[in-house]
């Protein structure tokens, strides 16, 4: 995780006409980007085609900005896209793709928990956050989890399970692993 | 937004160097949850941002022998997951357990929270009730203040410019601590009225005590007369049902967005009463 970090150079960052360069990773590809002064992350993730990273309130209120950064859950709206200078990011993008989704992809969907989609990203990746540290979750801690999401659309109620669903996933995709 | 540099030292050195070469002012950045929030609407627009967040100057969660000490850029997760804190800042822990919103509380720091010197700033409310002095640093030379003689009035401190919060400092002692805030939701939510308390007891009497009220008035409210009648008792519910008149006399609230005066005010006194109960009757 922190591999970027120890290996980004430029630490003074100095915009030449307003545009810093600066080194991150992106779901696992490292890579060199401009990006302006007051460009905030979410707005230089998805000018650079990230379009899984949601534009909701853009103050902070809603969540559907959530990105991991270093693997923590953070707003993409209220972080300014220099301070990811030798971060690693994952959006959406990075958990699993439409032929090999995630485990939490595929709960989400067999759970019924999405509706217009506007909110999940950032559930989906604050639930991550949740699993990597803790992989059996009561519906309490679930429920914290997800305290700063809002959904306009959905009652919450199958968000929470889809999160309990992937949990019992993941745990059985390693014991099937540790079985072979 | 209108931030045209932004400069990440690597050391603490470094941010003297930048803050010298700034001309037009800058502002340190932490979290940025104000800041960035702030530059959008046109308000801190200066062109040199300086970023304290990764500094290891300003890091860190320690137990010394008589003292706590949390680093001004640790975040709001950070501290209420920290045993330390949890242990001997109870009212503390229990204030950043509350705020805001999980994805907020990996971003938010206490340095910023106190010093956006918001009236209903939950840190800072529950740093004031833990007795926290700030150790603050201009070019390089400390002083240690008590981290409540900051706060002025709304937004407004009595840190200069270039005074940069490193570290926060707390007396270690056992004592009982409670952070309760009511806001529009239980979670997720700018507090209309919050209390921290606290308080240490010998055989029950209270020997110290201090009482912090947020977001009714222009700064963290002392109502320093319901302290003075509960310390030395052995309060029961009547004294203590006193003391929460007191708290709700001590507070001069407004009506805005959130809240009316007249509700906050009532809520001071219902939201006093509860913490002082949870921490002057609890058995144990
Ligand atoms: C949606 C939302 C909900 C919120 N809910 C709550 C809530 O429930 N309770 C609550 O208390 N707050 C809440 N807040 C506000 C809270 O996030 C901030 O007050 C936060 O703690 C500020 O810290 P920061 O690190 O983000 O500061 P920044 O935004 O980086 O900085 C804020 C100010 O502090 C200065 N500063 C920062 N660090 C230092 C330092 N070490 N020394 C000197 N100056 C410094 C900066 O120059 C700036 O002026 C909320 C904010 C949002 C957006
Ligand atoms: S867009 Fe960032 S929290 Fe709503
Ligand atoms: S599914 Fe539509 S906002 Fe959540």
């Amino acid at each position: 995780m922190t591999a970027v970090r120890k290996t980004a150079k430029a630490i003074s960052l100095t915009a030449e006409n307003g545009i810093f360069s600066i080194e991150a990773a992106v779901n696992g590809v490292r890579g060199s980007w401009r990006v302006g002064a007051e460009d905030t992350l979410l707005s230089a993730l998805r000018a650079n085609g990230w379009k899984g990273v949601k534009r909701g309130c853009d103050t902070g209120e809603c969540g559907s900005c959530t990105v991991l950064v270093d693997g923590t859950p953070e707003l993409a709206c209220l972080k300014l896209a220099v301070s990811a200078h030798g971060r690693e990011i994952t959006t959406i993008e990075g958990l699993g793709s439409p032929a090999e989704p995630h485990p939490l992809q595929e709960a989400f969907v067999e759970a019924g928990a999405v509706q217009c989609g506007f909110c999940i990203p950032g559930m989906i990746l604050v639930s991550k956050a949740l699993l990597d540290k803790n992989p059996e979750p009561s519906e309490t801690q679930i429920r914290h989890a997800l305290d700063g999401n809002l959904c306009r659309c959905t009652g919450y109620v199958k968000q929470v399970e889809a999160v309990r669903l992937a949990a019992g996933k993941i745990k059985n995709r390693e014991v099937r692993r540790a079985g072979q | 937004m209108i931030p045209v540099t932004v400069v990440q030292p690597k050391k603490l050195s470094g941010v003297w160097a930048a803050a010298r070469a700034a001309k037009g002012g800058f502002k340190f950045l932490a979290g940025g949850t104000d800041l960035v929030i702030n530059a959008r609407h046109g308000k801190n627009a200066h062109r040199v941002w300086i970023d304290i967040s990764g500094l290891k100057e300003l890091k860190g969660i320690t137990e010394g022998r008589d003292k706590i000490r949390i680093g001004a850029a640790e975040t709001a997760a950070a501290v209420c997951s920290s045993p330390a804190v949890r242990k001997w800042l109870p009212a503390l822990a229990q204030a950043c357990r509350h705020f805001a919103s999980p994805p907020l509380r990996n971003m938010a720091t206490l340095g910023g929270n106190c010093a956006n010197a918001s009236p209903s700033a939950d840190a800072a409310c529950a740093l004031c009730a833990e007795q926290a002095a700030a150790v603050i640093s201009r070019a390089g030379k400390i002083r240690r203040v008590a981290a409540e003689s900051l706060f002025l009035g709304p937004k407004h401190t009595a840190l200069s410019p270039d005074d940069l919060i490193l570290a926060f400092e707390f007396p270690r002692r056992a004592h009982r601590g409670v952070f309760i805030k009511l806001g529009a939701r239980e979670s997720f939510a700018i507090s209309k009225v919050s209390a921290a308390v606290a308080a240490e007891l010998r055989n029950g009497v209270v020997c110290s005590l201090s009482i912090r009220l947020g977001a009714v008035g222009p700064k963290i409210v002392r109502p320093e007369s319901a302290e003075k009648l509960l310390l030395g008792l052995r309060p029961g519910a009547a004294a203590i049902a006193d003391a929460a008149r007191l708290c709700a006399e001590a507070v001069s609230p407004i009506d805005d967005v959130r809240s009316t005066a007249a509700y906050r005010r009532d809520m001071a006194r219902v939201i006093s009463k509860r913490a002082l109960e949870a921490v002057l009757l609890k058995t144990s």
